[in-house]
């Protein structure tokens, strides 16, 4: 099979992978400051969310917008939301683990693996949902290789997100987890292998989720990654100016 | 040992929670205390014992907490406790002993020998209060603001007020700009929160555990005055506020006032 990518989309599968990223760790950030049980359980399900949702889920699947396979491709409802529930979660223990407490280089490895293996099983569920006439196989060294790529720069995002202080902070941790996010998926989609299977079972097809409703649910992430990142820099701008000495 | 302070406040309210957190944290105990009101305010007293290691985190932690005035240490504690307003203890004025950090080890074990503290300053709370603000809109260009206050401040109590002051900025300054993030060790506090912090301000380099300050405004070269105290305050605001530890104390051990090329400030858990 030969397909290709739109590297347009690509672009757009990386911005919207660093968008979501810095949502989702300024919202992370926030887990150690606050004040009681309740309220850091909240703060890490909202990053959590707005990591697996905000930027690992809405980046895969506009990068499989970027992959042209020649045929159509539909995705099962399930699967897909499954593999969103995933990352949310993966997301939310690795940030919890990182955002709570004093933050050691011991908590960065398991923070790290929970993020890493997010991205990832996100990413190998979002394959599993994929529905089309092809068979998809795996080389089991580049699919660890694309693993080890999500949890090393994950690591690295949350060192950077957590460790330090002010715009490098900020910029440095969301480009890194982009890095993270789009080095596991596109190293992971180097590890498949496609082979046609000419069947075509039109059970398959009731309720998947078909290219543009997939583009409208994209559309609708990226747009709150964007309010939301916008609320939190007004607010937290709004906060800053009535602090009192 | 057993040591009898006595504290000074404004406020009544939450005076003896906050002092007995305070208490708890350093490793002390409380045995007994008495609240008593004074025209100006509120005289806490209270009977401790503890670890005589931790005696100078213990007084440094009181003297500088926000809600106290003023503050008076008793090491040798009589038998019969017996809390007695000092006569010449006045809040916000010259009520207080605050013990000077000691600059070395040596002198720490010396200063935590047990004796009567005399009377020092407490800062001016009355002049430095209403300049806060004013610092906050001008930050970080704080310096000239500072030292014009020097010549409303008496001599006395210019020290404390400047620790005052230090620490009210560095609290401020590191919810502003450094409060989101991880909860930092002490020494990655120091490098990631405390070195920013103080180069917004002026040039600074941190080592381990030591801040280098270039410049210090403060203290001139050949004044021998080691004027230190708002940069201890400022650094110990941060470092207490980052939460990298409650007992940190900053003290000055070289001095560019006293032939030394900077100001150099240990800051110890």
């Amino acid at each position: 099979m030969v397909a290709e990518y739109n590297p347009v989309l690509v672009g757009l599968s990386f911005l919207v992978a660093v968008l979501g990223s810095f949502t989702a760790l300024q919202l992370a950030v926030a887990i150690p400051a606050a004040r009681d049980e309740a309220e850091k359980k909240k703060a890490i399900i909202k990053a959590g969310a707005a990591m697996g949702g905000g930027a690992i889920w809405t980046m895969h699947f506009i990068a499989m917008l970027a992959y042209d396979m020649g045929m159509s491709v539909t995705y099962d409802v399930f699967l897909t939301v499954l593999s969103a529930f995933i990352a949310m979660a993966a997301c939310s223990v690795g940030l919890g683990i990182a955002g709570i407490g004093l933050f050691s280089f011991d908590k960065l490895l398991p923070a790290g693996i929970f993020m890493g293996c997010g991205v990832a099983g996100m990413h190998y569920m979002g394959m599993a949902a994929m529905i089309m006439p092809m068979e998809v196989s795996y080389n089991l060294n580049i699919l660890i290789i694309s693993v080890i790529i999500g949890v090393i720069a994950s690591c690295a995002a949350l060192w950077m997100a957590f460790h330090m202080r002010g715009k490098l902070q900020m910029i440095g941790s969301s480009l890194l987890m982009g890095v993270a996010v789009c080095g596991m998926h596109y190293t992971g989609m180097a590890a498949a292998r496609y082979e046609h299977t000419n069947i075509v079972n039109e059970a398959w097809f009731a309720g998947s989720l078909g290219g543009e409703y997939l583009g409208i649910s994209i559309f609708l992430v990226v747009t709150t990654s964007l309010v939301l990142t916008l609320a939190i820099g007004s607010h937290r701008r709004r906060q800053r100016e009535e602090l009192a000495i | 040992m057993d040591i009898e302070v006595t504290v000074f406040s404004d406020i009544k309210d939450g005076l003896l929670r906050e002092m007995g957190s305070v208490v708890i944290a350093c490793g002390f105990t409380l045995h007994r205390q008495r609240m008593m009101s004074t025209p100006t305010g509120v005289q806490l007293w209270l009977k401790l014992s503890g670890d005589k290691g931790r005696l100078l985190e213990l007084e440094d932690q009181l003297s500088s907490h926000p809600l106290v005035t003023g503050f008076e240490a008793d090491h040798s504690p009589s038998v019969q406790a017996n809390p007695v307003t000092s006569p010449g203890v006045q809040q916000g004025h010259s009520a207080t002993a605050r013990r000077a950090p000691a600059a070395t080890p040596r002198a720490a074990q010396a200063a935590a020998t047990p004796r009567k503290k005399p009377a020092a300053s407490t800062p001016d709370i009355s002049i430095v209060e209403p300049v806060l603000p004013k610092l906050a809109k001008s930050y970080p260009k704080i310096f000239p603001q500072l030292l014009e206050l020097q010549q409303q401040v008496s001599d006395a109590q210019w020290g404390p007020s400047l620790k005052f002051i230090g620490v009210r900025v560095g609290a401020w300054v590191y919810k502003r700009d450094y409060a989101l993030g991880g909860q930092l060790d002490l020494k990655s506090a120091l490098r990631q929160i405390a070195q920013p912090a103080l180069r917004a301000l002026l040039p600074a380099e941190t080592h381990d555990f030591a801040v280098h300050v270039k410049n210090n405004p403060f203290c001139l070269p050949g004044s021998h005055c080691r004027n230190g105290d708002f940069f201890c305050g400022f650094l110990q605001g941060l470092l207490h506020e980052s939460g990298a530890s409650s007992r940190v104390v900053v003290r000055e051990v070289q001095c560019r006032s006293e032939g030394a090329s900077e100001c150099v400030f240990e800051v110890v858990d």
